[in-house]
């Protein structure tokens, strides 16, 4: 008994293969004449928002009355019924969703009433593995049985704004490292679950939650992300306040709350990255939440369930709701001038950072070479290297140092490298390469880095270092680096710098930093 | 891998793409029954023999029977 399967998403594993054939994927341009029975079977994407699901179910039974005309009366028809959201919505009192689907079933009901050999089949008990969906478009796995009904959460005292990181968060990847196009959003695995967060964060801002953006970035990347990225979902009218730039992040969202005018026990911080996450929660005892990002893009639904049951669900919207999103937008435009100095220093002696600057070696030039490749920010002369030209560079006498950290969260591994060549007298030493991987910024290191190095050349006996800062697209996050230690420019460009280590005084390395010998 | 598992492996193989026989080197290159389609279906039911869950770059890689069994065998 052959069966023809319409379909608008992959349900191959639930017929039985050589007896099932399926139509493309929402096509209705085929209606097959030899199959003996026909099955209309369409679902709903689990990722559907309250306000597509009419819309959606409009066009399902536009399509399906524009398929039963093309069928024999006397073929055999089943038509498959959509299931219910396993969880319960946002907003309670919002039925646009459970209303779309109660319309469709009926729909269908109808015609099964009107047509002898049609019969209605129930939904499939089966739930949503997202690692199927956003792999395959199989909108609920077989090996996964609904669970039971529970009862919806509401938190006490809903949460006011949700504050996003960005890279890894709302979309894969390092802007900074991998460039506007090569960021994972949309599209396949894993964009799509990076699109699908986006888009559930639009929910949120529609049901009155305030979206703020808090990223380590340079500020014009992550803007031309927002306004030209195609397949970016958010855009910044859905923004309401906005820090993006290199400063303590617990700063920032104190920022965030003051220009919102808001209390920070009103926030939720939502960033990929445990030490950043921890840096809130120590800043501000516990009162910003905090709540532990997935390790795996397709966790991103269980994740977002778990936000709104702790944080954003509530019975029904008011019209402030609706209204104060605008609001505190305005607000924030209004006060974004009045921001100030953080308390970094106080942030990294809580970290308990460890540096190990060591000379390279067998085990450690392989990941060098990697960092020269692959290091674009804080770079600051973004000279790649391959592991070779590294040996060839130390066999004429020259450094190579490797920087490796680690804090009390966890070991970053090596993350710095800097490359020093030497007149023949030893007197004159120029750095040829210095750089940080982004994964280490923002937290003063480079500066111990540089710093170190400094005093061990003073140590060896070098008198004068050079030094070149080459911009490119993406390093000026260290263009006001050498300066800093007192490093003179050389010339218009601003490109060649000098340090005299006999007349520049004391190299002081923040009691901050624990140094870990190399001996 | 024992031999027990071995053999359990190629039943799911076996009912699932079809064939009679699992020769090494089975590869998605070198065998028709191996499509998209059937290949949702064996991770699907690697998955529900085994009781183990793939990530989806494990699912990308295992493109023959070779990673595929160094894969299961890592979860195991």
């Amino acid at each position: 008994m052959k069966l023809f399967v319409f379909r608008n998403a992959t349900l191959e594993p639930f017929f039985p293969r050589e007896e099932t054939e399926f139509s493309g994927y929402g096509d209705i341009s085929r209606v097959p004449e030899n199959e003996e029975k026909i099955c209309w079977f369409y679902t709903l994407p689990p990722d559907v928002s309250p306000k597509d699901g009419q819309p959606l179910v409009d066009d399902f039974l536009q399509k399906l009355r524009l398929v039963l005309p093309r069928v024999p009366a006397d073929k055999r028809l089943e038509l498959t019924r959509l299931a219910f959201p396993q969880n319960p919505p946002l907003v309670l009192a919002d039925t646009r969703l459970r209303d779309a689907i109660h319309f469709y079933n009926a729909e269908l009901e109808k015609i099964a009433r009107e047509r002898e050999n049609a019969l209605l089949r129930e939904a499939p008990d089966f739930a949503t593995d997202w690692r199927m969906w956003f792999l395959a478009q199989m909108p609920f796995s077989p090996a996964k049985k609904r669970a039971e009904k529970v009862p919806p959460r509401v938190p006490a005292v809903r949460k006011k704004c949700i504050v996003l990181d960005c890279d890894d968060t709302l979309w894969g990847g390092t802007l900074g490292e991998d460039g506007f196009s090569a960021l994972k959003i949309g599209g396949d695995f894993p964009g799509n679950a990076f699109a699908f967060f986006q888009k559930k964060c639009v929910e949120l801002a529609e049901s009155g939650i305030i979206l703020a953006i808090c990223s380590k970035n340079n500020d014009a990347d992550v803007c031309e992300v927002f306004e030209k990225h195609p397949a970016m979902i958010l855009r910044r009218e859905h923004i309401s306040a906005w820090r993006v730039n290199w400063n303590d992040k617990a700063e920032n969202i104190r920022q965030i709350a003051a220009e919102l005018n808001i209390g920070l026990d009103s926030l939720v911080f939502v960033d990929n990255e445990a030490r950043e996450r921890e840096r809130v929660a120590v800043a501000f005892g516990g009162i910003v939440a905090t709540p532990e990002f997935p390790r795996h893009a397709y966790e991103l639904p269980a994740f977002f369930e778990k936000l709104v049951d702790e944080f954003f669900r509530c019975e029904k919207l008011t019209a402030e709701d609706l209204s104060k999103t605008q609001q505190y937008r305005d607000a924030a435009a209004r006060s974004e001038a009045a921001r100030n100095f953080s308390s970094l220093e106080d942030y990294i002696a809580s970290l308990e950072i460890r540096l190990l600057v060591a000379p390279a070696d067998d085990f450690s030039l392989p990941r060098l070479a990697q960092l020269t490749q692959k290091t674009n920010q804080f770079n600051l002369t973004t000279r790649r290297r391959t592991e070779t030209e590294l040996r060839d560079f130390l066999a004429c006498g020259n450094a190579v140092f490797s920087l490796s950290v680690a804090d009390k969260i966890g070991d970053l591994g090596i993350v710095g490298e800097s490359e020093i060549s030497f007149s023949a007298d030893k007197k004159i030493a120029r750095i040829e390469n210095f750089m940080l991987s982004c994964r280490a910024l923002g937290r003063g290191i480079e500066t111990a880095f540089a710093q170190r190095i400094l005093c061990v050349l003073r140590e060896r006996g070098v008198e004068t270092v050079f030094a070149e800062y080459l911009p490119t697209a993406k390093n000026a996050p260290c263009k006001d680096f050498l300066p800093s230690f007192g490093f003179v420019c050389e010339d218009v460009a601003g490109t060649r710098f000098r340090l005299d280590l006999r007349t520049c005084g004391e190299l002081e390395i923040s009691p901050a930093y624990k140094f870990l010998s190399h001996e | 891998m024992s031999n027990a598992i071995s053999i359990r492996l190629e039943t799911v193989f076996k009912s699932t793409l079809g064939i009679d026989a699992v020769p090494a080197g089975l590869s998605q290159k070198n065998c028709e029954a191996w499509d998209s389609v059937n290949h949702l279906n064996l991770i699907l039911a690697l998955e529900a023999e085994f009781d183990v869950a793939f990530e989806p770059e494990e699912i990308a890689a295992m493109q023959d029977l070779d990673t595929v069994k160094k894969q299961l065998a890592a979860k195991l």
